[in-house]
């Protein structure tokens, strides 16, 4: 049985509609899930969702990032023990620098995602999603070897 | 009466040779057998062509009537030219020619159209630019995504009120007892800052994936609003223990 002619009408009967995808729609407790038009490529609102979050984050943890960077010097007046001192550089490099470059560019990504996914093209959305989610993550990790600093 | 059928019936002769129609000769027999034959054949392609032209247009709204029968409106060639989603007709309403060539050119614009393998999506049909077709409204969903969106405000004005005051007490706690960074990495801010944030933004996220359904008209923007809600009990639940 195949989801593209699972009850084989397509021999039987002449009348039968080919449309060379699956013509089964997806149900979920007898409610429909499937597609209302399936001559159309559709958005996918899961994707979408997926890179309004991304797109957010990638304001937000380059914040953190560097307000927990930013925190040392207060922490050492508190008298708090803190990360291994490291370069006056580094701190301004891992704490201004990669963060604002970082948002830059993941927000970049992730808004040309959601453009992509917006206009039916779900599989470039996706793959400029994963390189804002990449760029996040490769940053989060440098800054966080780098100053020491414990995120996450 | 004889037993000889030609003896008592006189045979039929052929008429005698008469002038053709402009005068002149007579015109030879096997000529007018001639003529009579074309036009006879005439004729005939005449009748022919008339009954096939009403044959295919019964074929057609036969067919189309069969697989309005037996398909959903998603299973169907989408319709071109300047329709407009349109609920199943009713059989017979309408005229024979009307769905017959309107399913002959949807059909084989729809044939061209195909995509060459399963799993493709097709072309796009030359239709499809703008938002020419009107997907079906869902005002319940509409309603969930606007309750959605609300929660979200009320779950976020009332973390904020109901937990600052532990955190505050949480991060000063730690940082009493040996402070390091990990106090504002730690359980307390995990669980009372980072989570929230999370869970709202993902709410948010939700809401706007379920536009993007609901302009489309599907119904799994109901599974990804409750994809929200459930980001909001889980963070309201972790919150709490």
């Amino acid at each position: 049985m195949s989801i593209f002619d699972p009850y084989k009408v397509a021999t039987t009967d002449p009348t039968a509609v080919h449309l060379g995808r699956a013509t089964v729609s997806p149900t979920l407790a007898g409610a429909d899930l499937g597609r209302i038009d399936q001559g159309r490529p559709q958005a996918s609102g899961a994707l979408y969702a997926v890179g309004f979050v991304l797109g957010w984050a990638a304001i937000l943890l380059p914040l953190i990032l560097a307000s927990l960077v930013y925190l040392t010097p207060f922490a050492v007046d508190e008298g708090w023990q803190t990360p291994e001192p490291v370069d006056a550089g580094v701190v301004v490099v891992a704490g201004t620098i990669v963060p604002i470059v970082t948002a830059v560019l993941a927000t970049i990504f992730a808004g040309i995602g959601r453009r992509q996914i917006r206009a039916a093209r779900n599989a470039a959305g996706a793959v400029w999603l994963a390189l804002a989610f990449g760029a996040l993550a490769v940053a989060t990790v440098w800054i966080g070897d780098t100053t020491g600093i414990p995120f996450p | 009466m004889s037993w000889f059928p030609e003896q008592s019936a006189p045979v039929p002769q052929p008429p005698a040779p008469v002038s053709g129609a402009t005068g002149g000769t007579p015109v030879d027999p096997l000529e007018r057998a001639r003529r009579q034959l074309a036009d006879q054949l005439a004729q005939h392609k005449k009748l022919l062509e008339q009954n096939v032209a009403a044959q295919r247009q019964t074929l057609g709204a036969n067919l189309a009537e069969r697989t309005e029968a037996v398909t959903q409106p998603w299973q169907r060639p989408p319709q071109q030219g300047q329709n407009a989603y349109s609920a199943p007709r009713q059989p017979g309403s309408q005229g024979g020619a009307g769905p017959a060539a309107r399913t002959h050119t949807g059909q084989n614009q729809a044939a061209s159209n195909q995509a060459a393998r399963p799993g493709q999506n097709a072309p796009a049909a030359p239709n499809s630019a703008g938002p020419t077709q009107a997907a079906p409204t869902m005002p319940g969903l509409v309603l969930t995504n606007v309750l959605l969106v609300l929660a979200t405000f009320a779950f976020i004005i009332w973390h904020v009120v109901t937990w600052t005051g532990p955190l505050v007490d949480a991060v000063a706690a730690c940082g009493d007892a040996g402070g390091t960074l990990d106090c504002f990495t730690g359980d307390a801010v995990r669980t009372w800052v980072f989570l929230p944030l999370v869970a709202a933004i993902g709410a948010f996220g939700a809401s706007a994936g379920t536009r993007i359904e609901t302009r489309q008209g599907r119904q799994r923007g109901y599974l990804i609003v409750l994809a929200g809600f459930a980001l909001l009990v889980l963070s309201i639940s972790t919150s709490y223990s």
